[in-house]
This record gives C-alpha cells, structure tokens and sequence, in this order.
C-alpha cells in the first residue's frame, strides 16, 4: 500500500483567504462570528461567519468573470486555485483526481431571484461540479461526496483510501458550501440556531452557528521535499442507526468508528494521539455525545479543539477546514484554543483546550457527526 | 484477491415494478403516480413500519428496495457493524429540496418545517435504511451524473479488503419530479463462508456495467 502526504492546502472564509491568514487569526483566538443583519437570509439578525461578497468578487476578478460562477463556485475555484498554486500537480493528468464535497451546493439556484444569468440546471451537484472540474481541465470526472456534515471528512478518507490504493498519484479534496436563506431557514425551524456566538462544550452552549466557507486539502502519493510531511493514516464511518436528526445518546457510532480508525492506524501511526479536533457543533446533544464516545476511549486527558466558535458550522467545508487547522497544528506546534469555552456542560470528564499553547504534536484524531446518524474518524501523523 | 466478492441479490425498482435478479416480483399500473405505488408495496410485503409514511419520496424509495434484499444481509452471522452502504444518485436531495423551497419563498406564505428540511440531504435514506435494518457499518452517500460503476467497484472492494466489510450494499438510488429509478444489490464477500450463497455475479466493474 501507498502513502498519502498532504502536501498542500487552502482555506476561504470570514477570517481570510487562504490557511495563513486563517491560523494567523484562529491562533490569536480571533472569532469571524458576527451578528448578521441581511433580509436576504433571514428576517431576523443572526450570528454567523460571512464572506465578505465584495471582496470574494474582487479576488475572483483576478482570474476569471464574476458573472460566469455561483458564489459556491467561486469559492470552490479560489480554494482549489490557491492550494494548487505550489505545487507541481499535472491538471490534464489520468492519475489527478477532484474530489469535491459538499451538502447544498448551489441549492440557492432554486430561488428564480438567485442569478438569473445562471442555468438552473447546476442546481444538480454534478452539474456544478463539472463547471468546477472543466475551469481547472481535470481530465477525470470528479467525485462527489453529499454526506451531511462529515462530506468533507468522508472526502479526506476516500481521497486516503484511492492513494494508498494506487488509483490516483494526487487527489484535491475541495468542501465548500455558502450561507443561503435555504439552510438559515431550515435550522432556525429546527430551533438549533444559537442566540449568541457558539458555545463548543460549555455549559452555556444552546445551539450551532452557521458558516460559509471553502477548504481544499490536496493529497499525493509522493511527499513533498525539504519538509516535515504530514500522513494520511487512516479512517472509518459508521452510522449510528438511531435517529435521522439527533446523535445517538450513547455515543456508539462515533466510538466505533474511531476503533475502527485507530485500529487501522496501527502501523503507521508515530506516537500516541496528541490531541483530537471535535464536531463540536456546541448543540446540546452533538457535544454530551461526543464527549460520550470519547470517554469510553478513555481519551479524558486528551486534548481537544473545536473551531466552530471561529469559523461556524461550515456543513461540507467543516471536516476539510478543520483538518488542515489539525495538520497546521501539528508543523507549527501550536494547538489551538476552543474559542466559546469556558465551563464544561458535558456529563463527562474531556479535556477541552482554552487557550492556544505550544504543544510539540506527531498525530492527531479528526472526527465529525451528521444527520443522518453518520460519524466519521480520520486520523493524520507526522511521518 | 477479489474472487470471493460476488453480487448475491439485486433490486430494481422502476415504472411502478419491482425486479429482483432479473424477475417481476410485484408490479403495479404504471399510470400510478409513486405514492400510490409504494402503498401497494407496503400492503404486499405486509411491512409494519409506520415511519414510513413520514419518510420524503427518496427515503421510501430506497427503503423498498432494501426490503425486498434485506433476507441477504440479515443473519445471524452477520453482525450490525458488518453492514455497509455506499450509494449514488443524479438529484441529490433535490426533490425534496424543492418542496421545502416551496416553503420559504413567499414571504406572506412562510412555513419552513424541521421535517421537510431533515430530509433536504441525500445520505438521509441510507441513515432510514440503517435505523430499519440495524446497520452501523460505513455509510456514504456520492452523486454523479450516471452511475460511476469504476469508482463504486473500487470504494466497495475497498471496504471488503481493507476494512474488514462482510456486506455491502451498494447502488443508485434517485427521485426527482415523480421520476424514479433505484437498482440496489448486496455485494458479499463469501471467504469464509459455506457454499450455499445466492450467486448472480462475480463482483467485477464490468458486472457492475451490466447491471446499471
């Protein structure tokens, strides 16, 4: 079997346009959560993490026509774009693969208002995947993952697994996806909207906030030189056969699948997990059942960080973005702050990481939940 | 090291007819609309599922196929967590999605319902599958234009080789606008088994072709 090196990435959202200027904010426990007063999202003012739309059209005026792409296009391009910018990576080539992951995509086009310049038909996936695919000249389709909100924690793995399988030499996991009245209103009639910028893990916490955002993770069968690399390891999903909307309250399908992950990280794994980045989505159930799974670990003195406080809940771009915030933590040793926390409301003893510290970091533990009763564990080391 | 992976079952459920591996096992007038339908069905097969009735049109579609091949995966050798799903589709959650469009577009007519949006995501009817069957094992949801049998064969081979899978169930699943078609079938690795397995293929790319 192969390895899989992350040799390079990008992250677009409230706090900057590429990682730098993301970790740059993340490690000065900077919030890119701000109350939100736009009719078009929603009648009443709400918390959430927004891209700026000025800007994000003034960036991607540089390479290409405002008017030709969606905003989850456009973020999707610049994304992809940026972390392919120092690499060496053949676009037209059989071994490259896009992998792009994401929950709603264009979902906005279903509002005749939305874009009228724009066909309706890449309202399907697929169809604004290809127009994704075809601005870069990908030879091969892409693949795309809609899995609720570990897609981009499931596209990790799978970009993982068809490397170490000798499919591909280079797979570019994208997530994105954008803030529409669509998924505002839906978790407002859910009720599971946070009247104040999230809480992950604190005893205060009454709900999610929402964000928009794309993250790409590129990774390759051939590690990148005069570096210290970053390895794929291994990953597992489960389901947790309970309920369509809620996680399980035993926290089963989350512990089995990091069993699973960390049973097949076995050989290549380089030391004990030294921290783990949560889901961490501060609803009052999502976190009581993480904290569940990873107690019954016997992960208690386990650092963790969650970076929903930061950034929201970006739905498909979440496991990518916080996966290359984990892997950043492990080259800088600098473990981030779970910004939001201040007083653990779990049942259960977790070590939840407040402030940033230096912290010298080989592997970590990535995990993601969904509706759906889906979990995700993936984890990364140095090699 | 894929000879022991077969197909053992597959179910195609379309123009208002259920065929497994190959045979009509129920069919209805096709000038039924899907609803219509998937009641017949449910009379037929005798289910006692009331949830069901609350299930969005993808949900229920994929729920019937996975009925009529749940005797292939459910067995007291097989464990809950040995289960797999991996399925596929074009319309993602866009059937759904439009009805709960419907729901937030007028202003003076805005009633946006936590159990229309639930359903707003496609790998929702591979979680209803799992809560019926009791199946933990991985579950992922894809979509493409057309069935991607290549990516399918390596995903599920995958599973079985390196992760330890016994079943995986595995197909298209896809509703949008009344138009419907889902064609699932349960891939097996038979390794270890004894050798009275329903065999309808060697589990190959090119098998996987012929059946989509």
């Amino acid at each position: 079997m192969k390895e899989a090196y992350f040799i390079a990435d990008n992250i677009i959202s409230s706090l900057g346009f590429n990682t730098e200027e993301n970790l740059c904010a993340i490690e000065k426990q900077t919030t890119g959560i701000s109350l939100i007063e736009n009719k078009e999202l929603s009648d009443n003012p709400f918390y959430a993490s927004i891209i700026d739309a000025d800007k994000l059209n003034n960036e991607f005026s540089k390479i290409s026509d405002n008017n030709d792409f969606t905003q989850f296009e456009k973020l999707c391009i610049l994304s992809i774009t940026d972390a392919l910018r120092n690499t060496n990576i053949d676009n037209n080539a059989d071994d490259t693969l896009l992998i792009l992951s994401t929950t709603k995509g264009n979902v906005n086009l279903l509002d005749e208002n939305c874009c009228p310049q724009i066909e309706r038909e890449r309202s399907f996936l697929w169809k604004a995947a290809d127009q994704i695919n075809n601005y870069f000249k990908f030879k091969n389709k892409p693949i795309i993952v809609s899995n609720a909100c570990i897609s981009g924690v499931v596209g990790i793995i799978t970009a993982g697994r068809l490397i170490e399988n000798g499919k591909y030499k280079n797979v570019i996991v994208c997530g994105a996806d954008v803030l529409t009245k669509f998924v505002v209103s839906g978790f407002q009639s859910f009720l599971a909207l946070s009247s104040t910028p999230c809480k992950p893990f604190d005893i205060n916490r009454s709900g999610l906030t929402l964000g928009e955002g794309s993250g790409t993770i590129i990774l390759s069968s051939e590690p990148k030189s005069n570096m210290e690399n970053i390895i794929y390891c291994g990953g597992s999903i489960s389901n947790d056969a309970n309920h369509i909307s809620g996680p399980s309250r035993t926290g089963e399908g989350l512990y089995l699948a990091i069993k699973k992950a960390i049973k097949q990280s076995k050989n290549k794994i380089k030391s004990e997990i030294g921290f783990i980045s949560v889901h961490g989505t501060a609803t009052p159930f999502n976190d009581e059942m993480e904290a569940i799974a990873i107690n019954r670990m016997q992960f208690s003195e386990i650092p963790l960080v969650g970076l929903k406080g930061y950034l929201g809940h970006t739905l498909g771009a979440a496991g990518v973005i916080e996966s290359i915030a984990a892997i950043q933590s492990m080259k800088t040793g600098k473990l981030h702050a779970t910004v939001g926390y201040e007083n653990s409301g779990v049942t259960v003893p977790v070590y939840v990481n407040s402030i940033t510290i230096e912290k010298e970091i080989s592997s970590c533990l990535k995990v993601a939940s969904g509706f759906g009763g889906c979990n995700a564990a993936v984890i990364f080391s140095k090699k | 090291m894929t000879e022991n992976i077969i197909i053992s079952k597959y179910c195609r459920v379309v123009n208002n007819k259920i065929i497994v591996d190959g045979e009509v096992v129920f069919s209805s007038d096709s000038s039924l609309t899907f609803a219509e339908f998937v009641k017949e069905v449910y009379k037929n097969k005798a289910m006692v599922y009331p949830k069901f009735y609350k299930m969005d049109n993808l949900s229920k579609l994929g729920i019937i196929a996975a009925e009529f091949l749940s005797d292939e995966f459910i067995s007291e050798n097989i464990k809950g967590d040995e289960i797999n799903i991996i399925l596929m589709n074009s319309a993602s959650s866009l059937d759904t999605d439009k009805n709960f469009q419907n729901t937030i577009k007028d202003k003076n007519n805005y009633f946006p319902s936590p159990s229309v949006f639930v359903y707003t995501l496609p790998n929702i009817v591979i979680g209803e599958i799992c809560i019926k069957h009791k199946i933990l094992g991985e579950t992922a949801f894809f979509v493409s234009e057309k069935f991607d049998s290549e990516f399918i064969y390596n995903m599920v081979s995958d599973l079985i080789i390196h992760q330890g899978a016994k079943v995986v169930i595995t197909g298209w699943v896809d509703f949008l606008d009344n138009e419907y078609t889902a064609t699932l079938c349960v891939v097996k690795n038979i390794e270890n088994s004894n050798n009275n397995n329903n065999e309808i293929a060697k589990f190959t790319i090119e098998s996987l072709r012929r059946l989509f």
